[in-house]
């Protein structure tokens, strides 16, 4: 009998438990061996890593993977560089170098394709304050965010008002600017590398600010699927950004949030338009960029006439507290996939060999 | 090398396929095969049922299982009664009749204990206004409901503003003097309401929550807490959270606790809240005679951090969110079951 194959799921700072206990019972169910380790933890010839055993994490030394689950991605990041090194020859599925493809890399691929660009925001990257209060006076309202950040840290929102003057949102705070403020404000974002961007109105009925996230992964046969999608809402009206870490962030379930929001159902025009959209841009994504991945979080917004907009493609690693099952399922088996790749056990299209049954 | 063991999930209706689907991962965890099944597949000798094969879940006609999860609950009520003359003989996890322990039962087990009895919401059938009126003034806010009613349904809520009765019926607010009274008594007798002292369970933001502490069983035969769960009520001006028109949301359980309390996960409330959880389950078990596996408590917590029970479910708990960490201890349990009836363990 062959050994199972050995997963290592590669950290490079503490997270929850729940997502590693997710992909060892998902390794369970592919008929593979798993366990996670830090960066830190990476020997010359061994890994000190945790393996679940009767549902507690043991601490245990182990050898090399044969193939590794990459949670941290930060390939060609100088902190990360030595365990990239020695982990050179284990194959892992995702191979793009870190933060790589921010996101005007990314809106400025998407704009090359004419179905996907039609749900792009507004949007410019601030490099003269005069353009951006442009930009300000033609969309009324605004964000603004670094270019690579994430979680919506550091992220503005901005309302021009009838009178001239603009409100501003730090997410806790409500300042008001005149004009000459506003530019001044521009002026010393351009060199913190911010970008500007339509602000679109996605508020549920109730008035929470909201988002949807449509989680696309690759499968164990190489295919584009998407596992879940989710809503994160802003619980707290005054805060616009759903994703900042100041508000009370909340969900409910995908059913009823369709329900409740678009007056669908699971498998309806919204839901399946969403999954499509996801799916393509996945696909187009990858034909594009050199390097893999396998991961794509997709954020969107909806407007009060039912169109939705592309927030942000995430090419990072696109997490949720709650389907840690549902990704990790896919995750895992591409991660298989990526091993019989690397044996070469794959048929002539690419798919795996079909196991002789016992 | 020894057979591994079988285990079926045993489905009564139709459900969304994510928790058959963690229960699947988990028992791949746990070293068994596994399969789901409706009592319709059940035949003389054979069950047909789907198993998940890598990503699809696939028809088959199976042996029956060593041991079975049962998801149905509904023992002992007819039109489920031949599938469990069926497949008597083997073990489950739950073996209590359907619906034996419902919210009156549970409630007089729980007065019976000093300790965990402060965390019931006192409550008083209404017969005269007499005794109403205390039970008013001693509580300032206090909530109407039918017996038997149905997800707050008819629920009034009633406060006590300067001597003034502010009874609001989820729509209007009607004000009574104390000299009404009586007829308003008259009149929630007539209709069998009972009175409950309200407990004020909202977020900052003002949305009522509860939160779901999900005990169960593991492969120890131990109670554990298998996760927190918090139910919101999204939609304003809806006092009782689980009203039919309401949009039902939640948080993560960290979260919930910094914006409620300003506390962390396994700070001291969390720490409360489970060891209350944990007696409680291990005291339910004692005194009813146990033969369950899960039970789900519905807690309201209010400025205080008093913790207060709505209710204990000892039924068919779920999860919309919580699937794997639902399954995990649930098919350990199964498997201990399993191991017993073998006289494998003590």
């Amino acid at each position: 009998m062959n050994p199972k194959p050995l997963i290592g799921m590669m950290l490079g700072w503490p997270v929850r438990q729940d997502l590693m206990r997710a992909c060892s019972l998902a390794a369970s169910h592919y008929g593979a061996d798993f366990y996670f380790f830090q960066t830190r933890d990476i020997k010359e010839d061994t890994i000190i890593g945790m393996r679940l055993e009767d549902n507690q994490w043991l601490e245990k030394e182990f050898r090399y993977p044969d193939v590794i689950y990459d949670n941290t991605r930060r390939r060609g990041n100088p902190l990360f560089k030595e365990a990239y090194r020695k982990l050179e020859h284990v194959p892992m599925g995702h191979t793009l170098r870190s933060r790589s493809m921010g996101k005007t890399k990314v809106y400025n691929m998407i704009r090359g394709d004419e179905e996907l660009k039609k749900h792009l925001i507004p949007f410019m990257t601030l490099r003269e304050a005069e353009k951006g209060w442009a930009f300000i006076e033609k969309h009324k309202r605004v964000i603004l965010k670094p270019d690579g950040g994430f979680m919506g840290r550091d992220a503005f929102t901005l309302v021009l008002k009838k009178n001239g003057t603009v409100e501003l949102s730090d997410q806790q705070h409500l300042h008001r600017l005149d004009r000459q403020q506003t530019l001044d404000l521009l002026e010393g974002m351009i060199p913190l590398k911010y970008c500007a961007q339509k602000m679109i109105r996605s508020v549920t009925p109730h008035g929470f600010p909201f988002h949807i996230r449509v989680h696309v992964s690759k499968n164990g046969q190489n295919q584009w699927t998407v596992p879940y999608k989710s809503v994160t809402m802003s619980l707290m009206t005054q805060v616009k950004v759903t994703n900042s870490d100041f508000t009370y962030r909340g969900t409910s379930t995908w059913k009823d949030f369709l329900e409740h929001q678009f007056g669908e159902d699971e498998g309806g025009p919204t839901d399946e338009s969403l999954k499509e959209y996801g799916l393509k841009l996945a696909a187009f994504l990858e034909k594009k960029i050199d390097g893999e991945f396998h991961e794509v979080g997709l954020d969107l917004g909806v407007d009060s006439k039912g169109k939705f907009w592309l927030f942000e493609a995430g090419l990072g690693l696109p997490r949720s507290p709650y389907y840690q099952m549902q990704a990790s399922l896919p995750a895992i088996a591409y991660t298989l996939y990526v091993l019989k790749r690397h044996r070469g056990e794959l048929d002539e299209d690419g798919q795996p060999m079909k196991e002789e049954q016992e | 090398m020894n057979r591994k063991p079988l285990i079926g999930m045993m489905l009564g209706w139709k459900i969304p396929p994510d928790l058959p689907r963690a229960c699947a991962v988990a028992a791949a965890y746990h070293g068994a095969d596994f399969y789901y099944f409706r009592m319709s597949g059940i035949k003389e000798n054979t069950i047909i049922g789907m198993k998940l094969e890598n990503d699809e879940w696939v028809s088959g006609e199976f042996p029956y299982p060593d041991a079975i999860y049962d998801y149905t609950r509904r023992r002992g009520i007819a039109l489920f009664a031949e599938a469990y003359r069926k497949l008597e003989g083997i073990p489950m996890g739950h073996t209590i009749k359907g619906r034996s322990m419902n919210k009156s039962k549970v409630y007089r087990i729980i007065q019976r204990n000093e300790q965990l009895s402060q965390s019931l919401i006192p409550y008083m059938t209404v017969k005269d206004s007499d005794s109403l009126m205390a039970f008013i003034e001693r509580h300032e806010k206090v909530i109407f409901k039918t017996n038997g009613g149905y997800l707050g349904k008819n629920a009034l809520t009633v406060e006590l503003k300067n001597d003034v009765i502010e009874l609001f019926d989820q729509q209007y607010l009607h004000r009574f003097s104390r000299e009404d009274l009586p007829r308003l008594t008259e009149m929630l007798k007539a209709k069998k309401y009972f009175a409950q002292k309200m407990i004020h369970s909202v977020t900052p933001q003002g949305h009522p929550f509860h939160v779901r502490v999900h005990l169960s069983k593991n492969g120890q035969n131990r109670w554990t807490v298998a996760f927190h769960s918090i139910g919101l009520s999204l939609t304003p001006h809806v006092r009782v959270t689980n009203s039919e028109s309401t949009y039902r949301g939640t948080s993560t359980w960290g979260d919930f606790l910094r914006n409620q309390f300003g506390e962390k996960e396994d700070g001291p409330l969390h720490l409360r809240i489970d060891d209350y959880a944990l007696r409680m389950a291990n005291y339910l078990e004692e005194a009813s005679g146990g033969g369950f596996q899960e039970v789900a408590l519905d807690l309201g917590l209010d400025d205080r951090k008093r913790i207060w029970l709505f209710e204990a479910g000892i039924g068919l708990p779920g999860t919309s969110y919580y699937q794997l960490q639902m399954a995990l201890p649930a098919i350990a349990y199964t498997l201990y079951v399993l191991k017993k009836q073998r006289g494998e363990i003590e």
